[in-house]
């Protein structure tokens, strides 16, 4: 129904708009359609070439898009399709926007060794390299505590060290989004932009964000990141494999965190800080595998997960040799 | 413990819409078709792990192992000797000891053959069975880079396990990983830096 409104667009006027039966949504869309129309066609020379009415008619179906979640395949093929055609209008950079669901059978999760981790922060810069964060603002998903002895938590670790690591007597802990079991952002958020994945990942619908940052203050990790400004990103540091969920383009006003790389994930490749990470400090793996790595360490070594009191259930252990 | 080898068939299976084994809750691998799996072990010039129930782990190889020691090192030849230098250092000058105090070439290296290894666990260790000469005096270590705390992953999450041998992150002469500059951590706005 709605690609039939958006194709009648051109000709409809308001009172066919208002008696046509649909839903509001749709009506309202295809009301500010037609204004949109008459207002290009008397300003026909800001709106030249065909590109850039291209663009314009993307980013209004873009405004007025369904909720992820509620989408049917079809309609998700072509939202996918329509931000590739965007970004390509938008940056000239080919990008490949993937769709894929979750995986029956799988559940991430992720461990951390603090004794094996150098601090060398190779994990932060691969990340902001493969997830199309803003390089403006820097933002980050990932952050390292140098830590000493018990602190009871990272608030008295220090996150901005600039000297040769690892440091005699301390250690180095990598905190990011904790994937919760029991999230407290997903229930916080009003308009249910976030929500936990079958297989563990808790993510975020960018064009559903209202940006009204409640998740932020409800996550006890400090896991969420707004983007206070359009982020920027140069054309050719975009990396152009994408999905949905994950890491392609933001806009300013939205929440955005770490998807446990979803556009790698899902596809059997294990996260960019996991690739990255010089020491082999970090492991990602399927918890429900009973062969995996991440179940071993479990079962065998000593972990530990920040806050647990909380009841978040994080699936991020810590471990130590 | 010989552990499960992952069935190719079952992925198949999944695609023609059978349900799943009642005792495999979890998914079977994506790259796990045996053309992906003789791939990614060829690339990696991986073998697999020569323990009793460690089969399907894969050990990557390293360039180490294209070194031709024959060159020089040959059954019968008495090798070169500089009486005034330590034992090996007068040919491998550039091979710096720091390894439990009191090593020598020889605590690791067989005299006639350098390529094989003194190992207690088995007997023809290789450079490329570097973990099993390794894993002699290192027992805990070992037992954590079979089961996956310790040591890199060089494929993805999901199928075959290739890891790397100990020789790819620890120099075995010195192998203390050295200490390293992190890579910077920007300021969090470019302005906040100015006004500091």
């Amino acid at each position: 129904m709605k690609e039939g409104l958006e194709k009648n667009t051109e000709s409809c006027c308001a009172d066919m708009v208002l008696k046509k039966k649909g839903s509001r949504r749709g009506a309202l869309a295809a009301l500010l359609g037609g204004a949109a129309t008459a207002a290009a066609s008397t300003a026909g020379a800001a709106l030249a070439t065909e590109e850039e009415r291209e663009l314009k008619r993307i980013k209004r179906n873009e405004f007025f898009q369904k909720y992820y979640r509620a989408m049917t395949e079809e309609e998700r093929a072509a939202t996918v399709a329509r931000f590739e055609r965007k970004t390509k209008l938008e940056t000239g950079m080919d990008v490949q926007i993937d769709s894929t669901s979750a995986r029956p059978g799988v559940l991430f999760g992720y461990a951390f060794n603090i004794s094996k981790c150098e601090g060398s922060r190779e994990c932060v810069a691969a990340c902001v390299q493969e997830n199309n964060q803003d390089r403006t603002s820097n933002m980050q998903y990932i952050k390292l505590f140098e830590m000493e002895g018990d602190m009871g938590s990272v608030h008295g670790g220090d996150s901005e060290y600039s000297h040769e690591t690892p440091v005699d007597g301390k250690y180095y802990l990598g905190t990011q989004c904790f994937h919760c079991e029991n999230p407290p952002c997903t229930k916080a958020c009003p308009t249910g932009a976030t929500w936990k994945e079958a297989d563990g990942i808790v993510v975020v619908d960018y064009n559903w964000c209202i940006g009204c940052r409640y998740c932020e203050a409800a996550c006890p990790y400090f896991a969420r990141r707004f983007n206070w400004k359009e982020p920027e990103v140069p054309a050719e540091e975009i990396n152009p494999n994408q999905h949905y969920l994950g890491n392609r383009m933001r806009t300013k006003g939205v929440m955005e965190k770490c998807t446990f790389c979803i556009q790698r994930t899902r596809k059997g490749l294990s996260p960019a800080c996991v690739e990255a990470c010089p020491t082999g400090a970090r492991v990602f793996g399927n918890l429900l595998d009973p062969d995996s790595e991440i179940r071993w360490i479990l079962a065998h070594k000593k972990v530990f997960r920040l806050k647990e009191d909380l009841g978040a259930e994080p699936k991020f252990w810590y471990y130590a040799d | 413990m010989l552990k499960k080898l992952f069935i190719t068939g079952s992925t198949a299976l999944m695609l023609i819409g059978c349900s799943q084994e009642p005792e495999h809750t979890y998914s079977e691998p994506l790259n796990q078709s045996d053309s992906v799996r003789q791939e990614l072990i060829s690339d990696h010039r991986a073998q697999p792990v020569a323990m009793l129930g460690y089969e399907h782990v894969y050990v990557a190889g390293s360039e180490i192992e294209r070194k031709d020691c024959a060159r020089c090192h040959q059954p019968g030849v008495e090798p070169y000797r500089d009486a005034s230098m330590p034992l090996g250092q007068d040919a491998h000058w550039d091979v710096v000891i720091h390894h439990a105090g009191s090593m020598d070439c020889f605590s690791c290296h067989k005299q006639e053959d350098p390529r094989r290894l003194v190992s207690v666990i088995d007997q023809d260790a290789t450079l490329e069975t570097a973990y099993l000469h390794c894993g002699s005096c290192h027992k805990n270590e070992l037992q954590s880079w079979l089961g996956g705390a310790h040591g890199k992953r060089v494929t993805g999450w999901d199928g075959v396990r290739i890891i790397e041998n100990c020789t790819a992150c620890h120099n075995p002469h010195a192998p203390a990983r050295e200490k390293v500059i992190p890579v910077a951590q920007p300021t969090v706005t470019p302005d906040r830096a100015k006004r500091n």
